[in-house]
C-alpha cells in the first residue's frame, strides 16, 4: 500500500511561498474577525473596552465587596489579573474550536490549518492591546507603572503571547480528534482561573499548595506583570525564561501536530 | 470493467501533470468509544493520468465519487491508499464563494477568496479591476456582501475564481453562474479557457459539454473506474450503459 501523497509533498516543498500566502490569509481573517465583530453590534469597537470593564465590575463586586478578598491595591490588582487572563482564556477557547469551525471551508480549499488558531490568537491580541493601552493610562492615573521597571513590559507581553500561542495551538491541534476535550478544557480553564492568582494573591493559597501554584506558567506571568506594574520591582527572569522556553516548545510541538495531520482534519466529523 | 483505453496511455508525447495511482478513499463515521465505525469506500483502485494542456472530463452518476476525486487531486483530502502526484504543478479546485464573509465588502471578499484559491493578496489587488468589471459590480464593490443578491454573490464568486488562474484548474459543475446573461458570459469565458493550453479537469453531468470540451474523459461509478479514454467514446459508453440514470442527460450546467 502506497501512503505517499504528492500534492502535499509539493505543498511542503513550496515552503516560503505557501507560508506567505497563509500569512496573507491569517492577517485578512484577523481583519475580517475584528471588522465583523464591530459590524454586528451598535457599540461597535467600544465593546473591546466595555466588556472587560463589565467583567471587572462583576469580579470586583464578588471578590472585593462580598468576599472581602484584599490586596495592597485591590482594584489595580484585579484589573491587571483579569485583563491578562481574558486574553489567555479567549484565545485558547476560541482557538480550540477554530479548526472544526472551518470544516466546510477546509473541504473546499487547500489551506494550512494553522491559519485558524493563529487567527484566534492574533484577533484576541489586537483586542487585548487596545484594552491594555487603556489599562496603562488608568495605571498612570493611579500613580503606578511610572518606574523604570515598566521597561520590562514588552518582554512580559512577548512571553505571555508565547504562552497563549502555545496553549491555543496545542488545544486546536488535539480537540478535533477528541471533541469531548472541549468540556475538559472548559473545566481546566476554570480551575486555572482560580489557581493563577487572577482574583486573589497566590499568597492566599495554603502553604503546601503555594509552590505548586508557582509551577503554573500563567500564574508566573501574571505575577510578573503585577511586580512590574504595581509593586514596581523587576520580575523573576529565571522563571520567566523557563516559561518562555516551554511555550516555544509547545508552539513547535503543536505546529508539528497540525502539519502532520493537516490533511486529516477535513475528514474528521 | 469496461476499460476503453489504458489509463497510462498518453501517446508518448504530452507531459503528465497529475498521476493518480491505485487511489482509494475510505470514510469512517465516528460512532463513539464502544461502537466500531463502518468503513465506506468512496473511491477504490482509481488509476489515470492528466496530461499537460488537456481538458480532462469526469462523468458518472450522483454519489459516484467525482467530487471526492477532485478534492483528493486538489490536496484537500488525503487518499486512504494509493497516491496522487501533481509533479510540481499548482493544482486548485475552483471553489466558488469559498470563505465569503457577509459583513466584509465585496472588495475584501475578492481578496479573501482569491487567497483561499491560491493567489497572493498582491495578485488579487492587482487583478481587482478585472474581477470587478467582469462581475459587473463596479458600483457595489465596496458595499458589504450581505447587501448583495444571491445572483450578485454568484457573479463575484465566479469572477474571482476565474481570475485566480491557477496552473491546473479543477472545476466541479461551475461552467456558468448567476442570471441568464452572466451565465452565458461566464460559460463563454470558461469555454475559451478550456480551449486554450490550460490543463483542466472538469466534472459535469452535462455530457455534451464533456464531449465537446474534453479530449479525454473518465467514467466513475460506485467509486471505481468504468472507463477512461477519448471523451466521445467514454460518453457514448456511459450513455449506452443500462445503469445510466435517466435524468442525467437533461441536467444542464
Amino acid at each position: 500500500m502506497v501512503r505517499e501523497f504528492g500534492v502535499w509533498a509539493q505543498a511542503r516543498r513550496e515552503g516560503f511561498a505557501l507560508a506567505g500566502r497563509n500569512w496573507d490569509l491569517v492577517l485578512y481573517r484577523v481583519y475580517a474577525d475584528l471588522a465583523g465583530e464591530a459590524a454586528r453590534t451598535y457599540a461597535r469597537h467600544l465593546w473591546w473596552v466595555l466588556e472587560p470593564a463589565l467583567a471587572i465590575l462583576t469580579y470586583y463586586s464578588v471578590f472585593h465587596l462580598i468576599l472581602s478578598v484584599r490586596s495592597s491595591d485591590s482594584v489595580v490588582f484585579l484589573v491587571v489579573g483579569i485583563l491578562l487572563w481574558r486574553w489567555f482564556q479567549a484565545s485558547v477557547m476560541q482557538g480550540a474550536n477554530s479548526i472544526m469551525a472551518e470544516r466546510a471551508l477546509m473541504q473546499q480549499v487547500r489551506v494550512s490549518k494553522l491559519v485558524f488558531p493563529l487567527t484566534a490568537v492574533l484577533s484576541n491580541t489586537v483586542r487585548f492591546l487596545v484594552v491594555f493601552s487603556v489599562l496603562l493610562v488608568f495605571l498612570w492615573w493611579r500613580g503606578h507603572a511610572t518606574s523604570p521597571h515598566a521597561l520590562a513590559l514588552p518582554a512580559l507581553l512577548l512571553i505571555l503571547f508565547a504562552v497563549i500561542t502555545g496553549c491555543t495551538l496545542m488545544a486546536a491541534s488535539v480537540v478535533p480528534f477528541v471533541p469531548d476535550l472541549r468540556t475538559v478544557l472548559d473545566n481546566v480553564l476554570r480551575l486555572l482561573f482560580f489557581v493563577s492568582g487572577v482574583v486573589f494573591p497566590l499568597q492566599n493559597i495554603p502553604a503546601p499548595y503555594q509552590s505548586l501554584a508557582y509551577l503554573n506558567p500563567i500564574a508566573v506571568v501574571i505575577d510578573a506583570f503585577r511586580d512590574v506594574l504595581i509593586v514596581e520591582k523587576w520580575p523573576q527572569w529565571g522563571w520567566l525564561a523557563g516559561v518562555f522556553a516551554l511555550s516555544l516548545a509547545l508552539v513547535a510541538a503543536a505546529a508539528a501536530i497540525v502539519a502532520r495531520y493537516d490533511d486529516v482534519y477535513p475528514e474528521l466529523e | 470493467m469496461n476499460l476503453i483505453n489504458s489509463p497510462h496511455t498518453n501517446g508518448g508525447e504530452s507531459q503528465t501533470v497529475i498521476s493518480v495511482r491505485s487511489l482509494g478513499v475510505c470514510f469512517k463515521a465516528r460512532l463513539g468509544l464502544f461502537r466500531k465505525a463502518r468503513p465506506f469506500w468512496a473511491l477504490r483502485q482509481v488509476t489515470f493520468d492528466v496530461l499537460a494542456g488537456e481538458t480532462f472530463g469526469i462523468i458518472g452518476p450522483n454519489g459516484a465519487g467525482k467530487s471526492t476525486l477532485l478534492r483528493v487531486m486538489a490536496g484537500i483530502r488525503r487518499p486512504t491508499e494509493g497516491s496522487v502526484e501533481s509533479n510540481g504543478y499548482d493544482v486548485t479546485l475552483l471553489a466558488l464563494q469559498a470563505g465569503f464573509l457577509p459583513y466584509l465588502s465585496g472588495r475584501a471578499n475578492v481578496i479573501l477568496n482569491g487567497i483561499l484559491l491560491g493567489a497572493t493578496r498582491r495578485q488579487m489587488v492587482d487583478r481587482m479591476d478585472e474581477v470587478v468589471d467582469f462581475a459587473g459590480l463596479r458600483d457595489f464593490i465596496d458595499w458589504p456582501l450581505w447587501s448583495y443578491s444571491s445572483g450578485m454573490r454568484a457573479r463575484l464568486g465566479f469572477s474571482t475564481a476565474y481570475h485566480v488562474d491557477p496552473e491546473v484548474m479543477l472545476i466541479d459543475e461551475t461552467l456558468a453562474a448567476g442570471d441568464a446573461e452572466f451565465s452565458r458570459k461566464s460559460a463563454k469565458a470558461i469555454r475559451q479557457r478550456l480551449r486554450s493550453d490550460k490543463t483542466v479537469v472538469l466534472v459535469s453531468h452535462h455530457l455534451e459539454s464533456i464531449r465537446s470540451l474534453c479530449q479525454r474523459a473518465l467514467w466513475l461509478e460506485n467509486g471505481r473506474i468504468r472507463a477512461v479514454g477519448p471523451s466521445s467514446q467514454v460518453v457514448e459508453a456511459y450513455q449506452n450503459s443500462s445503469q445510466k440514470p435517466k435524468h442525467l442527460a437533461v441536467v444542464k450546467v
